[in-house]
């Protein structure tokens, strides 16, 4: 079965540079461009894996980490937070409110797809 | 998984450079002296190992060239065929061809290397080799030379290759380690110190400094050892380069028509990758010059009783610290009063100056810029187009260029270069919170120096040094450093710099110490920067500036100070309390016209009309300061000044000496006598005169 | 030799760019500085680090931010915010440095972000707008639009060869 991606971003730019990476390295990406989008995407699709903007139009990508959380058929979700905070401060917060890893932007060429790999357990 | 060539391609083309060198000899070695079956045999081995590479790197058109040429030479080897007419210009061609397809399709394309010209090269090649069957001699052999060859191609290469890149960072890293190293020794010798006194209450720690102490010292060794290595693996034979000349004279001369005999000798001689590197377009110029111009025509030659062929040498060798190359022919020379005449026309020199120079000083003039331009090549045999640029270059690699020439005889171009660019050692200097470097082979001494011992002249400052007047540049404002705050200090810290036989004191915030440097520079929009003469790299990883001091000691002569802050300054302290100036002139005029800029700058201005009468009124008022001119009726300005600094009211109440005079008697008088600044009256109205006030007394 | 990874924001390799490139796609790097999204092509960068301490060179034209040490190696610095006749930084010791190769050596360019590389049709850069003036226009191939969000695609090369530059490199005065 095919793996499911979601990335919850709201700069098309940056969206399009991650989503070209990764469909390079063959994994597919769905895209979202505010929290509500994603949330609701996120639901839907029951992705194994999500990738998560924490500067969002709409909400704040910690708020929408937890709420992600809170979802019961999103238990075996994957949150990676991809952005460009880099203090310690905001990598602690993420993971208390969830997050499975964290990613400073922009990430190496080949760390992010590498490591996605690693937990979809792609080869 | 796939081959991944991407990973070999440096390689393949660095390696087929080297084959194509040797195709490129072998071709000419058979051109001028005919060929041997063991030349042939190498030549078709060299084409050999190209077309293999070349194939499996998937260079399909520099594979099929390369297959022809072995081929052809497989053949002619083993006598299958005769080659009646050698098409070198064919076999040139292909060498061209193939080093251009190592290039990008750019560059190929550029040069109309399309597949019907392979195609076309190719069937060229078929051509050469289409003799009929064996028989008859290949042309003529030269055995002894063939086996000199051989032996030489035998000898066994005990290297690797290693790429440039990766070895300049290595050179860096190198230098780092001498830093860091530095570094480390200040610390163990602050640590001993410090532990020093602790001995009796940590048992053991003597021995641990101790140990430490000999580890550091180790490791100096071996740093030095590191660095020094790594600046030999560095060093290549000369031959690396000279090796592209013969074939590129081979073409020249063709061009020219002219018939010439071009050697090479010290091609062993080893020099700094990098230097040599760039030495190559200032050689290949000097060549091209010897051929254009030194070199008669064959008639000329004939008139002249000289051998037929002109004679062209390059020659290497090492003298001491430095390498030189030698570009020499027996042409025609260099004529001195052709020079003399082009330099004095294009003001070159002055007139005056270059009747003083011996006809050896002269011909050196065709190293200065603008000396020769292409549209007077015919005017003095052409030599000089250009060779500004030589000399530049060679100025850049520390190195200089020289010419020796005898009118119908011949001329040497030298060029002296350093074996390498090498650790220099530096004092490290603070200015604000900046830090600099300056060669310490520049500096006479450091002294410290009293802020009133300081002392103006004609609007710039200056210190006495054992009886010299010494300009002085304060760094931290002939660089716009920051200033840290303003501290009361006692004394500055003061270097004397000295260059040919000009000195300069620089004043600095702080010492703080002597290291080895590896002199770098700026990237290339940076190269020419004012007063900054290069960079380095110290040990926590800042990059620190490197002083051009001989450029500083120049600039200084011309340079007014600069004080921004200086004139808002001014406003706001006389805001305060209006500053009083006792001003003696006795010229009317001069006097009113110096009371009217010193109020409108703020301050409160007396007159008094001599030396007496200014005595007088200083006594009964106190002025802040006290400006005066020279010569005056009943008491001169020296007189005044020497009687108020002994007055103990006014000792340390600056006076300013204003005058017409320029003399270094009168100045050293007026600083004798005392005076805080010594001012020519033509710069009275410039900012000069207020910048030097506000310092005194803002 | 092990690089320090921790400064390296993105390598480029140029074997992989040579093997890409095609005549209908370019690939591109891709910067912020202030709030608009700004690329060049990828040729013309070597690799994108982190801003390591500057020292200020004095006597250089305010374009010129000093000079960095690149792993041992000193490369001067450019603030690519006089050519987009922006302001200069608020916040000094902060950005990112794309390192050019362009002038024939390295060279380092001062941007506040690097987002990563991407492929953009080459028929998607329209013409500069009208509305660019000045400087900016002068070093701007074009944009392209992706998802309504702009992004100029800008000329290195020229920037790194305009008159002011070159007037620096000839030593002539600031």
């Amino acid at each position: 079965m095919t793996k499911k991606v979601l990335y919850i971003e709201d700069s098309p730019i940056d969206t399009r540079i991650v989503k070209e990476a990764l469909e390079e390295a063959g994994i597919t990406v769905d895209v979202a461009a505010t929290g509500e989008e994603g949330f609701k995407k996120a639901c839907q699709m029951k992705p194994d894996l999500i990738l998560l903007d924490l500067i969002l139009p709409d909400t704040d990508g910690f708020k929408l980490c937890a709420q992600i959380r809170k979802q019961a058929e999103l238990g075996k979700t994957l949150v990676i937070v991809l952005s460009v905070k880099d203090e310690v401060d905001d990598i602690a917060k993420a993971f208390t409110v969830g997050a499975d890893d964290y990613v400073i932007k922009p990430p190496l060429p080949d760390f992010l797809t590498k490591k996605i790999k690693l937990y979809l357990g792609m080869k | 998984m796939a081959f991944d060539r991407s990973k070999f391609i440096e390689q393949f083309k660095s390696e087929t450079k080297e084959h194509i060198q040797k195709l490129s000899q072998g071709f000419l070695k058979l051109e001028t002296r005919g060929g041997n079956k063991a030349l042939l045999g190498l030549l078709m081995r060299e084409a050999h190992t190209i077309k293999g590479s070349a194939t499996m790197m998937g260079y399909k058109r520099i594979s099929e060239i390369a297959h022809k040429i072995e081929d052809g030479f497989d053949k002619a080897m083993k006598k299958k065929v005769t080659v009646r007419n050698w098409d070198f210009d064919t076999l040139f061609k292909c060498v061209d061809s193939i080093e251009a397809l190592l290039e990008d399709k750019v560059t190929w394309e550029a040069k109309g290397i399309d597949r019907p010209f392979v195609e076309k090269l190719c069937g060229e090649i078929d051509k050469m080799f289409s003799g009929k069957a064996a028989g008859s001699k290949a042309k003529t052999a030269l055995p002894a030379r063939a086996v000199s060859l051989d032996v030489q191609e035998a000898k066994l290469d005990r290297s690797i290759r290693v790429n440039t890149d990766r070895l300049n960072k290595l050179i860096n890293l190198s230098g780092e380690l001498v830093v860091s190293k530095i570094r480390m020794n200040e610390l163990v010798s602050n640590l001993i110190e410090k532990t020093d006194s602790e001995r009796d209450r940590f048992a053991g720690i003597g021995d641990l400094t101790k140990d430490l102490k000999e580890v550091c010292g180790n490791i100096d060794v071996s740093a030095a050892n590191i660095q020094t290595e790594i600046m030999n693996v560095r060093m290549v034979p000369v031959s690396h380069l000279f090796n592209v000349f013969p074939r590129a004279m081979r073409d020249l001369a063709h061009q020219k028509g002219k018939d010439i005999e071009f050697d090479v000798i010290g091609g062993d001689t080893e020099l700094d990758k990098g230097i040599l590197d760039e030495m190559k377009s200032p050689i290949m110029h000097l060549l091209r010059n010897s051929v254009d111009h030194g070199i008669e025509s064959a008639k000329e030659r004939k008139r002249a009783k000289k051998p037929r062929s002109g004679r062209i040498s390059l020659k290497a060798y090492q003298k001491g610290s430095q390498v030189i190359i030698e570009v020499s022919d027996d042409g025609r020379g260099i004529d001195p009063v052709k020079v003399k005449e082009q330099a004095k026309a294009k003001g070159i020199v002055l007139p005056e100056r270059i009747d003083e120079m011996i006809d050896a000083q002269i011909v050196q003039l065709i190293f200065s810029p603008g000396f020769s331009t292409k549209n007077n090549v015919s005017e003095v045999s052409g030599r000089g187009v250009g060779l500004d640029v030589v000399h530049e270059k060679a100025a850049a690699l520390k190195g200089i260029v020289e010419v020796s020439s005898k009118v119908g005889e011949g001329t040497t171009f030298i060029i002296k270069l350093p074996l390498t660019l090498a650790v220099t050692e530096s004092l490290l200097v603070a200015a604000g919170n900046e830090t600099f470097a300056v060669p310490i082979d520049m500096i006479i001494e450091t002294i410290r120096v009293a802020p009133k011992d300081i002392k103006t002249v004609e609007t710039k400052e200056a210190i006495t040094v054992k009886g010299h007047i010494i300009p002085l540049v304060r760094i931290g404002q002939l660089f716009d450093v920051a200033e840290k705050g303003i501290v009361e200090r006692r004394f500055f810290s003061v270097i004397i710099v000295q260059f040919v036989e000009k000195k300069l004191a620089l004043l600095v915030d702080g010492l703080i110490g002597r290291q080895e440097i590896v002199s770098k520079r700026l990237g290339a929009p940076l190269e020419n920067v004012k007063n900054i003469a290069g960079a380095t790299i110290v040990g926590n990883g800042k990059v620190v500036l490197i002083l051009d001091v001989p450029s500083i000691i120049e600039s200084a002569e011309g340079v007014v100070l600069r004080r921004p802050a200086a004139r808002a300054s001014l406003a706001r302290s006389t805001k305060k309390k209006r500053k009083t100036i006792l001003l003696a002139e006795d010229v009317l005029s001069t006097a009113m016209l110096e009371k009217n800029i010193l109020e409108s700058a703020g301050f409160s201005v007396v007159i008094a009309r001599d030396g007496e009468e200014a005595l007088r009124t200083a006594s009964q008022e106190k002025f802040d300061l006290i400006i005066t001119d020279v010569l005056m009726p009943k008491m001169n300005g020296f007189e005044l000044t020497e009687k108020l600094k002994k007055d103990k009211f006014y000792r340390d109440v600056p006076v300013i000496i204003v005058t017409t005079r320029e003399s270094d008697a009168d100045k050293r008088r007026g600083l004798e006598a005392g005076a805080d600044a010594y001012i020519l009256k033509s710069e009275f109205t410039g900012e000069g005169l207020l910048d030097v006030i506000e310092r005194m007394i803002g | 030799m092990k690089k320090d990874k921790k400064k390296i924001i993105i390598e480029i390799d140029e074997e992989v760019v040579e093997k890409e490139r095609s005549s209908d796609f370019m690939r591109v790097l891709v910067f912020s500085v202030g709030e608009e999204n700004y690329c060049l092509r990828i040729e013309e960068a070597k690799e994108a680090v982190r801003l390591s301490p500057i020292t200020r060179v004095p006597n250089t034209p305010e374009f010129v931010l000093g000079v960095i040490n690149l792993r041992g190696e000193i490369i001067p610095l450019i603030d690519i915010r006089y050519f987009l006749s922006l302001a200069p930084a608020e916040k000094k010791g902060t950005g990112a440095v794309l390192v050019s190769d362009v002038p024939g050596e390295s060279v380092g360019i001062l941007v506040d972000r690097i987002k990563g590389t991407l492929k953009i049709e080459e028929a998607s850069i329209q013409p500069p707008l009208a509305t660019i003036k000045g400087k900016m226009a002068e070093y701007t191939i074009g944009q392209a639009e992706i998802n309504e969000q702009i992004l100029v695609l800008l000329d290195l090369e020229k920037i790194l060869s305009c008159g002011e530059i070159k007037r620096l490199t000839r030593g002539g005065e600031r």
